[in-house]
């Protein structure tokens, strides 16, 4: 059962629902999110976030996960991801399990 | 379509018009005034192709529409090619004509979304401008199975003077049937619209109103439902930038196979944008020059010469006919 954004807890699991699509087009120049009608462009950062939006992992993995990979400060990381999820929940490009 | 604002390189979408027929009579369409014959519509492989050249112009989705896409027999075919080609696919449909059955089977071949169009929420007054008794049940009907089979739901309503008093309830409608995404698409001026603009134009404040109703709704509603309007030409402040400049941002393909920058060339068929192309041409080299052909010389104009000419001549038109 999706939940909305305000319950963007360590212990949900954001994935993108069907109908949104992460992908990597070369004649677009990089990552982009296709979604009903619309299409986003999405920054290597962006990208490195909604790969791990699988709906197995938690938000707390996901940022630690970040965090050792890209060795940069957690509460950073932490925010910039409850930042980029929280509008796309609202915007109904992502779900919380 | 819509995009975070950056620009592209290459254009983003396809709109596959895959047939002029249709149920319906809806007084606003956006058909030309002068249909393609049926026998005259591409076939199944030669959409294929073109999805594919599309795709290789780093064109990323295709709206499927038309006229009424589910009236091809081929729509499973032409979805599957889609999907193979690698283009996110969009179904533009009004839901009739479309069986619980087929939609099921487009759902299998990997179709990404549906958008039904929902003439009012008044369902006697819906099924008068379709022109088609029963429309609003199949609607509802069909929305219902979108959301069974598990796809993104969005709702259409076109706007004008008949239902424009009831935008706030369409909403409703369009939240009630599940849907993520609404379109509070105000009918532009142009075409059958035109013709019919002494039924169909609200007035000023009529518009006014039902913009500061959007507003509140989509606060009202946030988290729960998109909701995307855009407004008529003829009462925005200043027009509407115009598709970013022709071809840069989508390419519009009628049922017979003429390639287009806009749904501008077939709206007014004097004008010769010269930068049309036609699919079937003999004399126009292999098909992938044909795609490359239009979006190569746009590319190279200046945008905003292209989007002046083609606003005065939007509005011209209106001023015209007043």
């Amino acid at each position: 059962m999706a939940r909305p954004a305000n319950q963007l807890s360590n212990d949900a699991c954001p994935r993108l629902p069907k109908g949104v699509r992460l992908t990597h087009n070369e004649a677009q120049g990089g990552w982009v999110l296709l979604a009903p009608e619309r299409v986003f462009k999405a920054d290597v950062i962006t990208a490195e976030i909604l790969k791990r939006c699988t709906g197995e992992a938690t938000l707390g993995a996901i940022v630690d996960d970040l965090a050792n990979t890209f060795a940069a400060p957690r509460e950073r990381i932490h925010a910039d991801v409850m930042n980029l999820l929280g509008g796309l929940v609202e915007k109904k490009l992502l779900e919380l399990d | 379509m819509t995009t975070n604002g950056a620009s592209s390189p290459a254009p983003l979408g396809l709109l596959a018009e895959l047939t002029h027929r249709c149920p319906l009579g809806c007084p606003y369409c956006s058909n030309p005034l002068a249909l393609d014959k049926r026998d005259h519509e591409l076939d199944t492989a030669t959409w294929a192709r073109v999805f594919r050249e599309a795709a290789s112009l780093g064109i990323l989705q295709v709206h499927l529409s038309g006229g009424e896409p589910a009236a091809r027999r081929d729509l499973p075919e032409i979805v599957r090619a889609a999907r193979d080609a690698g283009l996110y696919s969009n179904l533009i449909t009004s839901a009739v004509g479309l069986t619980p059955q087929t939609l099921s089977k487009i759902a299998d071949e990997g179709l990404d979304h549906v958008q039904i169009s929902i003439q009012d929420s008044d369902e006697i007054s819906a099924d008068h401008i379709a022109g088609y008794k029963g429309a609003s049940t199949r609607k509802r009907a069909i929305a219902g199975e979108v959301v069974k089979l598990g796809l993104p739901l969005t709702i259409n309503m076109v706007v004008h003077r008949a239902n424009i008093e009831r935008v706030e309830s369409m909403v409703e409608l369009a939240l009630s049937l599940a849907a993520t995404r609404v379109e509070i698409a105000h009918v532009q001026y142009y075409g059958w619209a035109l013709k019919n603009r002494a039924a169909l134009m609200p007035t000023r404040e009529q518009v006014d109103k039902a913009v500061r109703q959007v507003e509140s709704l989509r606060a009202k509603h946030r988290g729960q439902i998109v909701i995307d309007a855009v407004v008529p030409d003829c009462y925005a402040r200043y027009p509407k930038p115009c598709v970013g400049g022709w071809g840069r941002r989508s390419l519009n393909i009628t049922p017979a196979g003429r390639v287009l920058p806009c749904m501008l060339p077939k709206l007014f068929p004097g004008l010769n944008s010269g930068m049309c192309a036609n699919i079937r041409s003999p004399t126009s080299g292999t098909p992938r020059r044909h795609l490359q052909r239009s979006a190569a010389p746009i590319g190279c104009m200046n945008p905003a010469n292209l989007v002046r000419g083609a606003i005065r001549i939007l509005a011209g038109a209106v001023a015209r006919h007043s």
